[in-house]
């Protein structure tokens, strides 16, 4: 008799806890059915510990982490409400919404409590004050070398980012049921400090973000089983921990080899985030790799125009790098208590008073685009009629600022430069004083041999460190070298980084960047203090632009793109820091770096119809400009960061066809198990979901009240006016295999064929639309999480 | 038919016990002879295939049939085709308000040569008794014939008498709202298996009935197709469907559904439930399947259920109706799957 029917339910049944309706095996109702235990409390925290373990990647991209409690408010505030919603099964769905809600509230409750009704429920004041925040945000970033000053701006900015990347993962881990795409929060909240900050990120910000990712994983196979585990197991399975561990650490693997082929990560060719460039807005970030673009881009585009006083005017210098702690060469940090007023201006340690001295006025022009450096001569003494708040760095003889740039910006620079004479030199020693700050002579311990082979041969004979530079600026102007912008990137070592320095020595073919690089190392190698200059060449004579000023003479010259330059600057005890130029027909050697033997070759000839700045004159001639540094006009006309953008593009695709390939992987997994006759599934079970789920992408719903058979006639609504026979043997081999009492007779390649033609109808009978859609946003993918019972 | 024959027909089809797969059919001969049977019925009741068809998987399941509708669409014409169509003995009681009990179980009466009482069996000993109108019968007579449709056995004067198998009561009756009848009780509606409501037929198949149905009446010339033998034999047949775990769970579903909605006052009984599982069975034999499928107990949710259900009465004011209620709860039940199936068990013990 069929009365155990009622006897005995069904076992699985009565596994579902309450005894109740056995439909809904959703995960929502198994969170509803779990509510009241600690388990969506539990959750909360491990996505609340992930999100703050990431954030720890965050440091160095402000210059403090005050932000840091806010953001743990925030965070919290975001992920209570959703916590709280599921409470109820009903409102489990709408829990991203409710997290959506926590979030807009705990940030005007932070940010702008003022304008908001009870200070918590937004108005439109709300919106424009948190736009007019973020714009002053970006400000700050676009102006702003990492780390950024800790602004209430960017602290507004770091606070809602967190807030949402919460929101994302609780949504992703939780809702979506696809733990594992949490990660795609936890790497928004990383890409900051990756993009943006010399040093990437953090051991801490890594191991937080690795950690909490993992603690996810374990959590939401703990408590959210995904769509192939029942829902109402109460324990993970054995096994499921070290799969967990296992997909852990192959995404911590993973992470780090995005991080290591990515541009922008921890070091490399990007070392300071010039992938930002990439969207043209960014600020002047990697000196050296954007020199070189601006160089290649031989960009016409005056950057500036000055007229000068000197004869022979010096190069105008935007900032220096000195820093070479690291793989490559960086600016060493801004000390904090530099001074705002430019007059009477002397670098820390400079030459001595009582040498004899060249006065020059110049009035220098930024028109249009202008960045944070201000393009200054080495022996700047005084900067008038500039308005904004820029600060002297005695370390390094460079002007900078942190709330205006040069743009549009006219002003006057009086410079005195120490007349140097050959003699002068050859008797300075090279010994720095102890107010020398170490960073001029640090070198990485992994300096190439080859950096020592040569100068150990170039120096063997010179006796004063003038001489040992001498020989070393020399090797690089004889014929051996050569001066190539292309080389260097053809040959995949352009940047400024060690082993690009080995490749340089050897292939002897690069541009300024490379040479004034080695010529730095080197100095430092025989113990000669250095730093790497950067900014402009003298430019072009432009006499149109001569005039009359303070009863003085002044000639006119015009800075474009392609004069950007970069030279070393040695330092000499008494005489202060002395400019050379190693780069082979580019620039001007300065009349005490010559030597009769040494043929000054002649200068490459450069776009100019007018008049050349004459070489060899006693101080190094340049003209300056702002931008060329910056990107930030340039950005179409670059080379570089057409590569960097076309990596973002390359990312964008990663991410857009990462659905389509994780959809893609589950098909063909289903239907290698449908051939497999050791797999524990039924093939028809394996078949039918795999229909299913197509079915899922090009639009079907699916509904947990239908039947197969009612699936069915909805897909066959789908598949055109006949309907193939193919679906006809999915169904009832499905129904036989769930509902029937024998095996199923039907074979496993007769199932494989049926879901790949009747998926493939599918696609025939969908729009255009709907392939796209069906490709790009597989929708079966989602579905899982919510019913997947059906 | 002979009595022995009956009496093993009896066994098989109401009992379905153990030995009923062993009486069972092949498949082929079972869904040939159902087909048979279903064309038959369906020459002289146009255009009402699927009433044919439960009513014949409401007799293969061993249950009974309420028909229920206005008067003139068939209800009689239906029971008496099935039950000619099928060699088996047939009875039909007109009823009245003034039909007694005994008019339906029978009466002892003193014979008197033999000079002993001597049971003169009612109508009610038949393999199919029509009952026609049976909402017009008083309460008591009503009783008297749901008894014997639950217990299969009359008693009078304190002798049991068993009825014979098959047995099917296919009763008929008017709405209710119709003057001059006394609605069936809950308990007594909870007796039929399912209720079919004929409506009109479609134009198409009405004037396919005028057309025949004008000279002579085709009911007299059907044959019958299967034996009361056969018929047990296709009954045990039915009992050895499968039924999975997945299906049962979901009829349990649906009824815990039924009784947990804010609509209805009284939902689905234990019995209704069992009698689905049956209806079910014997509707997936009828399709030559050897397993029920829930799309089998949707189908007859209705049939089934809806004439067990009463609807609340502020529900009802707002239009719900039994059936809108099942349909609604159809709709929202899930359909226990993979998890819950022989292929949910593969996939748990790996």
């Amino acid at each position: 008799m069929t009365n155990n029917v009622l006897a005995s339910p069904n076992p699985s049944h009565q596994k579902n806890g309450d005894g109740g309706r056995p439909e809904s095996r959703s995960l929502h109702s198994y969170l509803g059915t779990q509510a009241t235990g600690p388990a969506r409390w539990v959750l909360a925290l491990v996505i609340f510990s992930a999100v703050m373990g990431a954030s720890l990647g965050l440091a160095g991209v402000l210059q403090d982490m005050a932000w840091l409690p806010q953001a743990a408010v925030v965070v919290a505030g975001t992920l209570l409400f959703p916590a709280l919603m599921r409470r109820y099964s009903a409102l489990s769905p709408a829990a991203p919404l409710g997290a959506l809600v926590g979030w807009f509230m705990v940030l005007t409750l932070m940010f702008f409590p003022g304008t908001a009704v009870l200070g918590v429920i937004p108005t439109p004041g709300t919106l424009s004050s948190a736009l007019d925040l973020a714009s002053d945000a970006s400000n700050l970033i676009m102006t702003n070398l990492a780390p950024v000053p800790s602004a209430s701006p960017m602290h507004f900015l770091f606070c809602a980012g967190l807030g949402f990347a919460a929101l994302l993962i609780d949504a992703l881990a939780i809702t979506v049921a696809l733990p594992a795409a949490s990660f795609m929060g936890l790497l928004l909240i990383l890409l900051p400090a990756a993009l943006t900050t010399r040093t990437g990120i953090s051991t801490p910000g890594l191991v937080g973000t690795a950690s909490g990712f993992l603690l996810i994983l374990a959590c939401c196979r703990w408590y959210v089983p995904d769509g192939k585990f029942r829902t109402d197991m109460p324990k993970a399975p054995s096994g499921t921990l070290t799969k967990a561990l296992v997909m852990g650490a192959s995404v911590v693997l993973l992470m780090q080899f995005v991080t290591a082929a990515l541009p922008g990560f921890t070091e490399g060719r990007y070392p300071q985030g010039s992938a930002l460039n990439a969207t043209g807005e960014g600020g002047s970030l990697d000196a050296m790799v954007t020199l070189g673009d601006d160089l290649r881009s031989q960009s016409e585009r005056v950057v500036l125009r000055y007229t000068t006083s000197a004869e022979e005017p010096e190069y105008l210098r935007l900032t220096t790098l000195e820093n070479f702690k690291g793989k490559v060469w960086g600016p060493s940090a801004l000390p904090s208590n530099l001074q705002a007023k430019l007059s009477r201006l002397s670098p820390a340690i400079g030459p001595s008073s009582g040498l004899p001295k060249a006065k020059t006025v110049t009035r220098i022009t930024v028109p249009g685009v202008g960045d944070e450096w201000l393009p200054a001569p080495l022996t700047v003494t005084d900067v008038q009629q500039l308005p904004g708040v820029w600060l002297w760095n005695p370390s390094t003889a460079t002007i900078v600022s942190q709330t205006s740039t040069t743009a549009g910006q006219s002003y006057v620079v009086r410079s005195e430069m120490p007349v140097l004479t050959p003699d002068l030199l050859n008797q300075a020693t090279a010994a720095p004083r102890k107010e020398l700050d170490p960073v001029f002579l640090a070198l990485p311990s992994d300096v190439p041999s080859i950096v020592n082979r040569t100068v150990t041969d170039l120096t063997s004979t010179a006796v004063s460190p003038y001489a040992k530079a001498i020989a070393i600026q020399n090797y690089f102007q004889s014929d051996e070298f050569s001066y190539s912008l292309s080389a260097p990137v053809a040959d995949g070592y352009d940047g400024s980084g060690m082993g690009v320095l080995a490749d340089f020595l050897v292939n002897k073919k690069g541009y300024c960047v490379h040479f004034s690089a080695a010529m730095a190392v080197m100095a430092r190698e025989v113990g000669i203090p250095s730093r790497i200059a950067v900014g402009y060449t003298a430019g072009t004579r432009t006499p149109g632009l001569d005039k009359q000023e303070e009863n003085l003479q002044m000639r006119g010259f015009e800075v474009a793109g392609r004069d950007a330059h970069a030279w070393p600057e040695l330092y000499f005890e008494g005489l202060g820091w002395v400019p050379f130029e190693p780069t082979p027909s580019r620039g001007d050697v300065p009349a005490y770096a010559q030597e009769d033997s040494v043929p000054t070759p002649a200068p490459q000839s450069q776009a100019a119809t007018t008049e050349q700045p004459s070489t060899a004159a006693s101080t190094a001639t340049t003209s300056v400009s702002a931008t060329a540094l910056s990107g930030t006009g340039t950005a179409v006309d670059n080379s570089g960061r057409w590569l960097a953008g076309m990596g973002w593009v390359l990312l964008i695709l990663a991410a857009l066809a990462s659905p389509a390939l994780l959809r893609s992987a589950i098909r063909r997994r289903r239907l290698a198990k449908i051939h497999d006759p050791r797999d524990t599934v039924s093939p028809e079970v394996r078949a039918w979901r795999e229909l299913q789920d197509s079915a899922t992408d090009f639009g079907y719903r699916q509904d947990p009240a239908h039947t197969p058979a009612l699936a069915a006639q909805q897909f066959a609504a789908m598949l055109g006016p006949t309907t193939p026979s193919g679906l006809t043997l999915l169904l009832h081999a499905y129904e036989e295999a769930i509902y029937g009492a024998g095996l199923s007779k039907t074979r496993r390649d007769d199932l494989a064929d049926a879901v790949q033609s009747v998926t493939a109808r599918l696609r025939t009978q969908s729009t255009l639309m709907g392939r796209m859609r069906a490709l790009l946003m597989p929708a079966s993918l989602i579905r899982r999480t919510d019913t997947n019972a059906s | 038919m002979h009595l022995q024959e009956t009496l093993l027909a009896a066994d098989v089809a109401g009992a379905m016990n153990p030995q009923a797969s062993e009486l069972a059919m092949a498949p082929e001969h079972f869904s040939e002879l159902s087909q048979n049977i279903m064309a038959v019925m369906n020459t002289v009741v146009d255009g009402k295939e699927d009433a044919v068809r439960l009513a014949l998987t409401v007799l293969l399941a061993g249950g009974h049939l309420l028909l229920e509708d206005v008067p003139g669409v068939g209800k009689t014409l239906l029971a008496k085709t099935l039950a000619r169509t099928l060699d088996c003995s047939v009875n039909r009681i007109q009823f009245t308000p003034d039909l007694l009990p005994s008019d339906i179980t029978g009466v002892s009466i003193f014979n008197q040569s033999s000079q002993a009482f001597e049971f003169r069996p009612g109508p009610i000993f038949a393999n199919i008794v029509i009952g026609d109108e049976i909402n017009r019968a008083s309460a008591k007579t009503q009783s008297a014939l749901l008894e014997s449709m639950a217990e299969r056995q009359v008693s009078v004067d304190g002798t049991t008498y068993p009825l014979s198998g098959p047995f099917m009561v296919v009763a008929t009756q008017n709405p209710i709202e119709m003057a001059g009848t006394y609605p069936l009780p809950e308990a007594q509606r909870d007796r039929f298996m399912a209720r079919i409501s004929l409506g009109y037929p479609h134009p198409g198949a009405e004037m396919a009935m005028l057309e025949t149905h004008q000279s002579f009446n085709p009911l007299d010339a059907v044959r019958p197709v299967a034996t009361a033998a056969q018929v047990g034999a296709m009954t045990a047949t039915v009992a050895a469907i499968y039924v999975s775990p997945a299906v049962r769970a979901y009829i349990v579903a649906l009824g815990q559904a039924t009784r947990s909605s804010p609509e209805l006052r009284l939902g689905a009984s234990p019995r209704a439930l069992l009698q689905l599982l049956r209806a079910g069975k014997s509707a997936a034999a009828l399709a030559s399947r050897g397993f029920v499928l829930p799309d089998d107990i949707r189908a007859l949710a209705e049939p089934v259920l809806a004439h067990r259900l009463l609807v609340e009465r502020s529900a009802a004011s707002q239009g719900s109706t039994p059936a809108s209620v099942i349909t609604k709860i159809l709709a929202e039940v899930a359909v226990p799957g993979e998890q819950d199936g022989r292929a949910g068990q593969d996939a748990r013990s790996r």
